[in-house]
């Protein structure tokens, strides 16, 4: 049986290295993907997942257990990303990030419509204001509670749910506009 | 339960896309969806966004990223961030910040009115209290899970408010101070006749409140969140680091006057912090989600 990342903190506050290794293997991709859908801007990304495993590293003695891990782990997430944000003093533009889909395969067409519709999708989140991305990107891709949604962003379990309804009522808004726009430019 | 209204749907519908509705309650959307139908556009279209929205695909975490992590962490822990390393360094930073401090009020402090083991005491002392405050801003948390306090700038403000404090002594000491305050007709109408118990209260509380007002100002932004606090905090860790100092220029006065010295100090280190920080929030704002 695996041992809880709680325990791993643990070991990890008492010097053995191996459990790094092993929160790192299980949360790595989890916390690209965070960052990369809340910026839009994977060199952003890469850097806030640097920074934020170096602090898992160095604050392993801060940890409190009662705590669960992934709460704890997406609240210095979500302070990371609030810091770089307030540092540029608005959230970072939109960038391509779509670097697995840069080779079309074997039938390119249905490939490109599919990714203009991700694109769509991907800016339309992007537009999101930042509590309403970051809540509708904790539970769509992370699965999280929304009592652990509420935990990380500070606050109620029902305003964790709100958030996400509103995000995805403005995502139908934001596209409804896009899709207006491109057919008028067709027209 | 029988029928919603629609103003259930923003609580409940995202519970049923992540199918942790009830079944109770999911039966009860379904017949409220069934009779509007404006929660049923609403349902269907962000069924319609929560599957889509799977299209998104995760990026893979790319080979240089793990080496980089590695080599950030496991491979290279900084000699610097061993716990007896930062208590050397913290213990060498007293002795040398007492010696820094004594320097600065050779002019103000009547050192040769106390007997050697009594002014090796309030050095060690000094030290000490600087040794932790330095100690706090080596190791203290930083805001990092955003349920902390940020002790490392509480360390750090007050031991930059302490300096300030000392460069304002060098400039004008406090007794030169009340004692141009009693001389000036201003300040006796404003004091009265009050001893000169109350100048040196509202003195002292003046060179704490000014440089503690300015450093929780500068440093105050991550104390957005309890600036009250973490000010007040600031506050305690200058008072602490004052007091030995004041201690030192209050040779040659009455215990009075350097009581109500200290006094003036820690009023004006409790209003000084969190005010500097209370106001750095309003000039900012706080951030919303």
């Amino acid at each position: 049986m695996e041992p809880a990342d709680e325990d791993l903190m643990g070991d990890l506050a008492g010097g053995d290295p191996g459990a790094f290794e092993k929160i790192y293997a299980r949360y790595k991709t989890a916390v690209l993907n965070y960052f990369v859908r809340t910026t839009g801007a994977p060199e952003i990304a890469e850097e806030l997942f640097q920074e934020l495993f170096l602090r898992v590293y160095r604050g392993a003695r801060k940890y409190e257990p009662r705590k669960p891990f992934r709460v704890w782990l997406f609240t210095l997430a979500r302070n990371l990303l609030r810091d770089r944000w307030r540092r540029l003093g608005r959230a970072p533009e939109w960038e391509d990030c779509d670097r697995e889909l840069a080779d079309p395969g074997p039938d390119p067409e249905a490939l490109a419509g599919a990714r203009e519709e991700v694109d769509r999708l991907r800016r339309a989140v992007l537009q999101l204001p930042p509590g309403l991305r970051e809540a509708l990107v904790l539970r769509r891709y992370h699965g999280l509670s929304f009592a652990e949604i509420g935990e990380i962003l500070s606050c109620s379990e029902g305003a964790a749910r709100v958030r996400v309804f509103r995000a995805l009522e403005r995502l139908r808004v934001i596209l409804a506009a896009t899709a207006g726009a491109q057919s008028q430019e067709r027209g | 339960m029988s029928s919603i209204s629609c103003e259930a749907l923003p609580e409940w519908l995202p519970s049923l896309l992540g199918g942790e509705l009830d079944s109770a309650r999911a039966e009860a959307l379904r017949a409220h969806v069934e009779q509007c139908r404006s929660c049923a556009e609403t349902v269907r279209a962000h069924t319609a966004l929560w599957r889509g929205l799977e299209s998104w695909p995760a990026l893979p975490v790319a080979a240089r990223l793990d080496q980089s992590v590695r080599a950030a962490t496991l491979e290279k822990v900084s000699p610097w961030a061993q716990p007896l390393v930062q208590v050397a360094l913290a213990l060498g930073f007293g002795a040398a910040a007492c010696a820094a401090g004594v320097w600065a009020l050779r002019d103000a402090a009547p050192l040769h009115v106390f007997q050697p083991t009594a002014l090796v005491l309030w050095g060690a002392l000094w030290a000490a209290i600087s040794a932790f405050a330095f100690l706090l801003f080596l190791r203290g948390d930083s805001f990092e899970s955003g349920q902390e306090l940020g002790l490392r700038l509480v360390g750090l403000g007050g031991l930059l408010s302490l300096g300030l404090s000392l460069g304002l002594t060098r400039t004008c000491t406090v007794p030169e101070l009340a004692r141009y305050c009693e001389m000036q007709p201003w300040a006796r109408a404003l004091f009265g006749s009050a001893a000169a118990e109350t100048t040196y209260f509202v003195v002292g509380a003046l060179y704490a409140l000014v440089p503690l007002f300015f450093i929780s100002f500068l440093l105050g932004d991550p104390f957005r969140r309890r600036p009250l606090l973490a000010g007040a905090l600031m506050g305690a860790v200058f008072l602490a680091l004052s007091v030995p100092g004041i201690a030192l220029q209050c040779g040659a006065f009455s215990l009075g006057v350097a009581l109500s010295w200290i006094a003036g100090a820690a009023a004006g280190s409790l209003v000084g912090g969190p005010a500097g920080a209370v106001l750095r929030r309003r000039v900012l704002g706080t951030s919303s989600a």
